[in-house]
């Protein structure tokens, strides 16, 4: 049994504010409709691989398009769980 | 442009004329070519291991070329346009036909080309070369730009170096001239 590793939203929400060139963004902002599009996604997912050691793919991140929902994912795949559905 | 350089002691008599062409792009070639249908000794220098200057073709995938280069031409190019009937080419039209030109892979896939469409890109690696260039471009005034810092560096990196230099992964190298392009 394994216990999902914490992944701070603040550590996205820093990511998101720096690819979007907006500091207007919450934990549940869509990147999407907060003006993100695919090649900016792109920079998300390499800062996450960066910060954090995991690599997502494209279609991970859209199902995970605001800082909470990345930060859970993030955090499930680095204590090793299935990445399953936003929570 | 390529300078045409014609040596002083010609023609000797009875020989024909004899010309160095520097650079074997599209200028150059032209005009060896002319030169020789003229009659000259043609000598072309080129630099690079391969002619066509900034005409440049890569294959992303097998049989699969995209142009890195100089690619479009318009009705107005009657001497390119002529230039290619005699030699047989045809141009090809540019319309936009077809999904997307090119596929971000899901996490953890095995990269997999079908016909008419290129290997999908891993995402972080793509990512990775927009954040680079987004870092280097956020230093730069478009209206002044020598006062970007390390001006004389960057002024001397062709855009080939950096990549080398800052794109450690395939994927990344080989979107980059695409990109460009």
């Amino acid at each position: 049994m394994s216990f999902p590793t914490p992944v701070p939203v603040d550590a996205l929400l820093a990511i998101f504010r720096w690819v979007l060139e907006t500091d207007d963004v919450s934990p549940s902002t869509n990147f999407f409709e907060a003006g993100g599009d695919s090649l900016l996604a792109t920079r998300v997912l390499s800062l996450v691989a960066r910060d954090h050691g995991v690599e997502l793919g494209f279609d991970e991140f859209v199902c995970h398009a605001d800082p909470a929902a990345l930060a859970g994912l993030v955090g499930r795949l680095l204590s090793g769980e299935p990445a399953g559905s936003p929570s | 442009m390529s300078p045409v350089v014609s040596p002083a002691d010609s023609p000797a008599v009875g020989r024909p004329p004899r010309t160095v062409v520097v650079g074997a792009g599209l200028a150059g070639l032209t005009a060896a070519a002319e030169l020789a249908a003229g009659g000259s000794e043609v000598v072309v220098l080129e630099a690079r291991d391969r002619v066509g200057g900034r005409l440049l073709g890569v294959e992303v995938a097998p049989g699969e070329w995209v142009d890195a280069g100089a690619a479009y031409l318009g009705d107005k190019h009657t001497e390119l346009l002529d230039l290619m009937t005699r030699l047989g080419l045809k141009p090809a039209p540019m319309e936009m036909v077809g999904d997307s030109r090119f596929v971000l892979a899901p996490a953890g896939s095995e990269a997999a080309t079908r016909a008419g469409r290129f290997p999908p890109l891993s995402a972080v690696a793509l990512g990775d070369l927009f954040e680079q260039l987004d870092a280097l471009t956020r230093q730069i005034d478009p209206i002044a730009p020598w006062r970007t810092p390390d001006a004389a560096r960057l002024d001397r990196l062709t855009a080939a170096r950096w990549a080398e230099e800052q794109l450690p992964r395939e994927d990344a190298r080989l979107f980059f001239p695409l990109f460009l392009g």
